[in-house]
């Protein structure tokens, strides 16, 4: 009997434990506490990131090569003109 | 006998008091690295008609890049994301004219991104970002390398090279709810000087001290999904500092906005499709008037439009996927009038290939990719001075037509 309290105490912890969303998720929890979408998540934010550096580089990107046709932002054409003497216009 | 009972149940519960964390503490995930290789070729014939009407003019060109790039992810903490990412490259390019030939062989720069996320908030997930490129290909080429640069149009790299720039970015995820999601950001891309060639061809080679404007960026993007059907919207707004021409006042380019819309579509267990459209408009840019500072707003827009457009239809089974692939990209023509020497015709690019990939073990992904391209860019008239046209200064309508393959394989470790 003496053991029945904390007993019923460890079953409604784990319980509890177990019923809580997953104390772990790779790219964090929405509002009501359910994991995001991991590739979703990264997709949204490597957008974000790119589009808001447009001339960080211009040979290079921010992303591995396999997925740059993705995430291609537009060149600056004037500019590639009077800064680089490229041809083509 | 109390005192002892009291110490049994104080054990039995100190446990249990651990079991809820010990169901909560799952390890972290371990640590992704990412080596990253592709092989690109393209090359290009431009028949040019011409003006006045003769023999025609005949371009050509071709570029042979290299990249490679190393990416390491993971959680230093529960609540950390960290991402890490270096890529470099190097090129061969080659351009023919009728009057001049040219080629350039070396390392383009480097780009280097580091990328923190923070997940500890529900609802919210905060984002930092560190982007650099580093000047390791060549800005300040030879003759030789000048002539080697490529139809900018066509190719994948129009340029070789430029400063060194560092750019910072804040933003934000959003997760609303299962189906939608939004994502929020700031950048700042302080742009260093270079050095690039002359604007007089040999003997006066006297090479030019450029340092680019440098860029704010505002983003934000929307995303829906169903259960076969993606949609995401992107748009960008950017605006820039002076750029200088061996330190005077040289343009400042127009506000931008860059709008995208992309979508992807499960038809059944095999079969996938995703379109994407991005669309780029510059407001008027400053410009120095008579050929001298101080900057005043051009008269009229000096930048083109530029709407692309591009699609695939992938068969996927198994460990492959293979399937057809288009694109179409239309290059307005600026707001100049088309006798003046600012004008700039409009351009239509089609291509039409094959792309695939393949999954060996668990590790190592292959893909490639081949398409037969075609471009045509209008006439343009013979340029007026004075109200008198100048014979042969208009350009006849020009005709390309190319190739461009590429090959890419990845290993995750």
């Amino acid at each position: 009997m003496r053991y029945l309290a904390p007993a019923i105490l460890c079953l409604l912890a784990t319980a509890s434990a177990q019923a809580q969303p997953p104390k772990f998720c790779p790219e964090g929890r929405m509002a009501n506490g359910t994991c995001v979408d991991p590739r979703r998540a990264e997709d949204m934010r490597t957008t974000s990131i790119v589009l808001s550096q447009p001339k960080i580089s211009m040979t290079g990107t921010l992303v591995l090569s396999d997925i740059n046709g993705d995430y291609a932002v537009p060149r600056d054409a004037f500019e590639i003109r009077q800064n680089h003497r490229a041809k083509g216009y | 006998m109390a005192r002892f009972g009291f110490a049994q149940s104080s054990i039995v519960a100190l446990i249990c008091g651990f079991m809820p964390q010990a169901f909560a503490q799952e390890a972290l995930p371990p640590w992704k690295l990412t080596l990253s290789t592709d092989s690109s070729y393209l090359s290009y014939r431009t028949n040019r008609a011409a003006n006045p009407p003769g023999p025609g003019l005949r371009d050509r060109g071709s570029q042979f890049t290299q990249n490679f790039g190393v990416q390491l992810v993971g959680h230093p903490a529960q609540d950390l994301k960290l991402s890490l990412m270096v890529k470099g490259g190097a090129i061969s390019s080659r351009s023919t004219t009728l009057t001049t030939s040219g080629s350039y062989a070396g390392l383009l720069d480097t780009t280097v991104s580091g990328m923190l996320t923070y997940l500890g908030i529900a609802g919210y997930q905060p984002f930092i970002s560190l982007n650099l490129n580093l000047p390791t290909g060549r800005a300040n080429n030879s003759n030789a390398g000048l002539q080697g640069k490529g139809d900018a149009d066509l190719v994948t790299k129009p340029t070789f090279g430029e400063g060194f720039n560092i750019g910072p970015t804040i933003g934000v995820n959003i997760p609303i709810n299962a189906a939608w999601m939004a994502s929020v950001a700031a950048g700042y891309t302080a742009r260093g000087k270079f050095t690039r060639e002359a604007d007089i061809i040999p003997p006066f080679m006297f090479p030019v001290s450029i340092d680019p404007g440098d860029v704010g960026t505002l983003t934000s993007s929307l995303s829906w999904k169903g259960d076969k059907l993606s949609l995401k919207a992107s748009l960008a707004y950017s605006f820039e500092t002076d750029t200088t021409y061996n330190n005077q006042p040289f343009y400042r380019a127009g506000d931008r906005i860059v709008a995208q819309l992309s979508g992807g579509y499960a038809i059944d267990d095999n079969w996938s499709a995703k379109a994407q459209a991005s669309y780029s408009h510059f407001a008027r840019n400053k410009v120095q008037q008579f050929g001298l500072p101080p900057l005043v707003r051009e008269a009229f827009n000096s930048n083109n439009d530029v709407l692309k457009l591009s699609t695939d239809l992938t068969y996927a089974r198994d460990s492959w996927s293979l399937g057809p692939t288009a694109s179409f990209t239309h290059r307005a023509r600026n707001g100049w009038d088309p006798n003046t020497f600012q004008f700039i015709t409009s351009r239509n690019s089609y291509a039409f290939g094959l792309t695939g990939g393949a999954t060996i073990g668990e590790m190592v992904q292959v893909k490639a990719r081949i398409e037969r391209m075609w471009s045509i860019e209008n006439a343009t008239a013979d340029k007026l001075v004075f109200g008198f046209p100048i014979l042969g200064s208009g350009t006849a309508t020009a005709r390309t037509q190319g190739w461009q393959a590429s090959a890419s394989a990845s290993v995750k470790f």
